[in-house]
């Protein structure tokens, strides 16, 4: 597969995961910019991969946890819930408590935030997630530990393997 | 239902995995992505990469940066030499600190004391942005006071610089002046005024969505303004989170040092803590006189390094001055289309000077 076909075919999946990963679609778009630059710089080496999208996806998660700050954003009276879904939350009642989930998703640190996207939006096993990271396991339980208590988010279980957690979404 | 400690309802791993498939609707246009990639590969006319869907007009600024290892790398790792003097890697095994160190506990609750002491002061801070010793951005942040009380008036301008295949050297690229009614704890969001300076050289337009300003222009526009969580007063980066993360553990002191003839208390960070900025390692200095931050660089050893400074200054009228952003002559001030579709930027109007 080339970098052409790859991004034809898989850029919305890519995007879709920076976006939830990082909450913003600014920031979505300027880490996979600039993770899609570098990746066609090599991307004869990823393509040899048996998994070149996860790769790339690795690289989106090691860029948004590296990604140095912007100050502030504006938005203009009269402007959308498009423009960042943060600052106007739905009005719907039903949804009062998944934006909630969001605002505090929010706040967590980077790190926990990403493993809580890998562990249940990716559905990666933590032993996956670990390698992503390039910590060990223990690690990734730990962060994710604190991220479900802050979140009050109750575990049903043990994690789930990824097939049973989330399709490709394409 | 099950509740917490606290009463409050307990949520399960779907309502979690529910509110995370939603945030898919921030996800950016695609040939917009595409657009900027073939702009990197020196491109013009029909994109080397292409995507299904019909193009549409393209929002952001483009604000990637290249990796770029040019012949300035020597002099850029000089600098970071220069800027860390006696620098070493947290490593495993290192010598236990030395006898004399105050207890976390009570350096965080110096810090806490010294940032009192500062609270009408000007907080002056720079975050350096290195690639592989190579300089990539830098933010210079004015913010005051350095403490603000909810509901007092706050000011802060962040001056950006960076560096783009377009601009191989540093370039000043944004002047941003910002003034809010400083939120009580916890609300993110406030009404404030933002005026913005767009240089050109970097990038066609500063700013975000529909406050996108044109290069060699400046707006002015009033709205909601969102604090990112990271900085400011109260953000993870403020000094004042830092003297409540080294109280809770958060951080060790390691050792003391000297720091551009400061003398100061050097810490690694470890994995615990509410606000931890890992995964990159990350040393802070703290000034052992007064115990206010100088410096913190995350990234030690690594090719992506971010070095954070601070400083206090005193409000006087000529550093007060700094707060406010300087309007090149010339410049034609750019009026916002309030009216647009929120999600293209939209087209606004350049108006004179």
């Amino acid at each position: 597969m080339t970098f052409e076909e790859f991004a034809a075919a898989r850029l919305p999946a890519v995007l879709r995961f920076a976006a939830v990963l990082t909450g913003d679609r600014s920031l979505a778009e300027d880490v996979v910019q600039e993770v899609l630059i570098r990746a066609n710089g090599r991307w004869q080496a990823i393509a040899d991969l048996d998994r070149p999208e996860a790769y790339v996806r690795k690289m989106i998660v090691n860029e948004y946890l590296s990604w140095r700050r912007r100050s502030w954003r504006l938005v203009l009276s009269g402007a959308g819930p498009e423009v960042d879904g943060r600052l106007a939350p739905d009005p719907a009642a039903a949804h009062a408590e998944r934006d909630a989930i969001l605002a505090e998703l929010a706040r967590l640190p980077a790190r926990q935030r990403a493993v809580l996207v890998l562990r249940y939006y990716e559905g990666l096993s933590d032993t996956e997630i670990a390698e992503a990271l390039g910590c060990a396991p223990g690690t990734v339980r730990g962060y994710a530990s604190r991220a479900l208590a802050l979140l009050r988010v109750e575990m049903a279980g043990p994690t789930k393997p990824a097939q049973e957690m989330t399709e490709e979404k394409s | 239902m099950r509740r917490d400690r606290d009463g409050g309802p307990m949520r399960t791993e779907d309502d979690l995995r529910q509110a995370l498939v939603t945030l898919e609707r921030h996800a950016p246009d695609a040939h917009t992505v595409l657009s900027v990639l073939n702009s990197a590969a020196g491109q013009s006319g029909p994109g080397r990469f292409s995507w299904r869907r019909p193009p549409t007009r393209s929002r952001w600024r483009p604000r990637f940066r290249l990796i770029l290892l040019a012949a300035a790398a020597a002099a850029a790792a000089g600098l970071v030499i220069t800027l860390v003097p006696g620098s070493r890697s947290p490593q495993p095994g290192r010598p236990p600190a030395e006898a004399g160190l105050p207890t976390t506990a009570a350096l965080g609750r110096a810090m806490l004391t010294a940032f009192n002491g500062v609270r009408d002061d000007i907080e002056y801070s720079t975050q350096t942005g290195i690639t592989k010793g190579v300089t990539a951005d830098v933010y210079r942040d004015w913010s005051w006071p350095a403490q603000p009380a909810p509901g007092q008036l706050q000011h802060d301008r962040t001056l950006f610089s960076e560096r783009t295949p377009k601009s191989l050297v540093v370039r000043l690229s944004e002047d941003d002046e910002v003034t809010f009614i400083t939120p009580r704890t916890g609300v993110i969001t406030v009404r404030g005024q933002i005026t913005m300076v767009c240089y050109p050289g970097t990038g066609p337009a500063c700013g975000y969505g529909n406050t996108n300003t044109p290069a060699g222009t400046w707006s002015q526009a009033s709205g909601k303004v969102l604090n990112a969580s990271d900085i400011g007063a109260g953000g993870m980066l403020s000094p004042a989170s830092l003297a409540q993360g080294i109280a809770s553990g958060q951080w060790r002191i390691t050792h003391r040092a000297r720091l551009e003839g400061q003398p100061a208390i050097e810490l690694s960070e470890t994995s615990h803590g509410r606000n931890v900025i890992e995964p990159l390692p990350t040393l802070l200095w703290v000034n052992a006189r007064t115990h206010l931050p100088i410096r913190m660089i995350n990234g030690v050893g690594l090719a992506t390094v971010t070095l954070n400074e601070w400083a206090y200054l005193p409000p006087t009228p000529a550093n007060l001055k700094l707060l406010r952003v300087h309007i090149p002559p010339g410049y034609p001030r750019y009026r916002f289309a309030l009216n647009s579709a929120p999600s293209s930027g939209g087209p606004g109007q350049v108006l004179g000077p």
